[in-house]
């Protein structure tokens, strides 16, 4: 079956030749500089670039994640060269050459420059300016509730502090994927099917800032089921929340679609809902954030659980988080072995590497506790806050440890 | 070749077309060129109102700014002074709220005319969310479609008047 389409394509009249040569030479071309790319490099999301407008792009954005042109998903990777493409390029300008052609000598010209460009940069290893090897990633510790930290000093990455520049404020090191922040995006500007791919990031990235800005939030629902289905759920129940708050900016047509697909999910949620109730709720769809609000407060009674974000108290739910921050930090500074809290980080940080240096071997030893091991532990805490204290000392000597091999 | 001065050969064929495969932009944009054949950093284009809204049958003059990182970072695109009344515009400016022109949503794969298509488009659906003119967001956040119907065309008779007399 390997040469169905060969044959295929030899039965066919000019014009279906024609469109099927534009097509290959238009999937040649640059979305950045509109030209041909003699070194296209593949982003992980699939799409190709010239390899020195990649590089511009993200040299113009430092105060941004790294982000694909097209599908503005998170570039978490170094791209990588797509030779197919490359050598279609080069096997057109091959069979096409003509050596008195001005212009053609000028392609040739520029293919030259621009592999040479590359292959000096893949030599000395400075490929997009080490933008990959400088940067750091947002990860979310599973271990910890899921808390974003910095990959590079593992310092815990507030999406309220990242806000604005997207820098590690503990190392410095550019955030190359999504820390929290910023959700918004333009969902008329894409085809349904790259919605569909970024409905999927951005419900990923909302679990993460879910889990991240309000660690203690959930602790409710943690402690009284173990078993990890069980902590997902209070994520998923806030998704639609979030989207449907946020749904209120964008216009109708994408908000019949966005509620549908809510829908669905409070429905998969909230299977054992009385008919009647539902009715109540589906009908009230299109009414503003009243609504809204009614809609959540019945999902919270229905389920028996807290339910902290709603429409009309965004900003009351940012102050909570703001709280607990504070919370945070004062239980830091209380702690006498030498926390570094996020206020006064620059003369606890010192006193904190002292302490850890002299206790250097023995924290060493102390690895992360495997999700089984917080799990048990994750059950007293609620109970017991002193018994939160001295986990979360270990693991932040263990933190220091990593940062100050750098 | 600059990336402008490509994107202006693709312009010119484009909106000269009267194929809609080749020209999806007839009946929305009317003509997009630079102000000056020699400068490719001044633009001016012109749309015609959505159908549907107030702004039907009517034009609007729209200025872009190019800037020599384009595209890098996005155009600066502005109507004309007291050239049409929309929450998201500025009247007396010009000047134009969409998030895409905006550098921290802007991606190099647009080009101009994704940009004034998008201006198109926001005549079609103002964003009372973020509007830069006050009155007439809260006009449309109260959902009166009647008086905003009704402010827009009274602005717009009186534009074409104090044009014609």
């Amino acid at each position: 079956m390997v040469d169905e389409l060969h044959n295929r394509l030899l039965h066919q009249g000019n014009g279906t030749k024609d469109a099927i040569l534009y097509k290959i030479i238009e999937s040649l071309v640059c979305s950045i500089c509109h030209d041909y790319m003699f070194v296209p490099m593949m982003t992980p999301c699939g799409h190709n670039y010239c390899y020195g407008c990649l590089n511009t792009w993200f040299a113009s954005n430092t105060q941004k994640e790294l982000a694909c042109p097209q599908c503005r998903s998170d570039i978490t990777t170094i791209p990588a060269l797509n030779t197919t493409l490359q050598q279609y390029l080069s096997f057109i300008l091959d069979k096409l050459s003509s050596e008195n052609d001005e212009s053609f000598k000028k392609l040739l010209t520029t293919k030259i420059r621009e592999e040479t460009d590359y292959k000096l940069d893949k030599e000395k290893d400075t490929l997009f300016e080490k933008v990959f090897k400088n940067s750091a990633l947002a990860v979310a510790d599973d271990s910890d509730d899921g808390i974003t930290r910095c990959s590079n000093c593992h310092w815990e990455l507030d999406p309220d502090e990242v806000e604005d520049g997207n820098v590690c404020p503990h190392c410095n090191a550019r955030i190359r994927n999504y820390a929290g922040g910023r959700d918004e995006f333009d969902e008329e500007e894409y085809s349904e099917g790259e919605l569909d791919e970024i409905r999927e990031s951005m419900r990923r990235r909302r679990e993460d800032q879910f889990t991240s800005t309000d660690p203690f939030a959930n602790r409710d629902d943690i402690s009284s089921e173990e078993d990890s289905s069980s902590e997902e759920e209070p994520m998923r129940e806030h998704i639609p929340q979030g989207r449907w708050a946020s749904s209120h900016n964008r216009s109708i047509a994408v908000d019949a679609v966005d509620d549908e697909e809510d829908e669905e999910e409070l429905e998969e949620d909230e299977e054992d809902m009385d008919s009647d109730l539902k009715d109540f709720i589906e009908d009230d769809e299109d009414d503003e954030d009243e609504d809204g609000s009614r809609r959540n407060l019945i999902l919270s009674a229905l389920n028996n659980r807290q339910v902290i974000i709603t429409d009309d108290e965004e900003d009351e739910g940012r102050e909570h988080t703001t709280d607990e921050e504070e919370h945070d930090s004062d239980f830091y500074e209380h702690n006498d072995e030498g926390f570094a809290s996020g206020d006064s980080l620059d003369e606890d940080r010192k006193e904190a590497i002292q302490v850890q240096s002299s206790s250097d071997s023995e924290d060493r030893s102390i690895s992360y506790p495997s999700s089984s091991d917080v799990k048990d532990k994750d059950e007293p805490d609620t109970e017991d806050f002193d018994d939160l204290q001295p986990r979360r000392q270990k693991r932040f000597r263990v933190v220091l440890g990593e940062s100050d091999d750098e | 070749m600059s990336r402008i001065t490509k994107e202006y050969r693709v312009i010119l064929k484009t909106l000269a077309s009267d194929d809609p495969i080749v020209n999806p932009y007839r009946g929305i944009i009317r003509s997009l060129n630079p102000i000056d054949e020699t400068d490719l950093s001044r633009w001016e284009a012109k749309i015609y109102g959505p159908s549907h809204t107030p702004y039907e049958n009517y034009q609007f003059h729209i200025l872009i700014d190019v800037p020599s990182s384009y595209p890098m970072t996005p155009p600066r695109i502005n109507f004309e002074q007291n050239d049409i009344l929309h929450c998201n515009v500025k009247s007396a400016t010009g000047e134009i709220c969409l998030d895409i022109l905006k550098p921290e949503d802007w991606t190099p794969v647009w080009d101009l005319l994704h940009c004034v298509h998008a201006v198109w488009r926001l005549l079609r659906e103002p964003v009372c969310d973020s509007p830069l003119d006050v009155d007439m967001g809260n006009i449309i956040r109260c959902a009166d479609e009647s008086a905003y119907q009704g402010i827009v065309k009274y602005f717009l008779a009186e534009r074409e008047r104090s044009r014609y007399h």
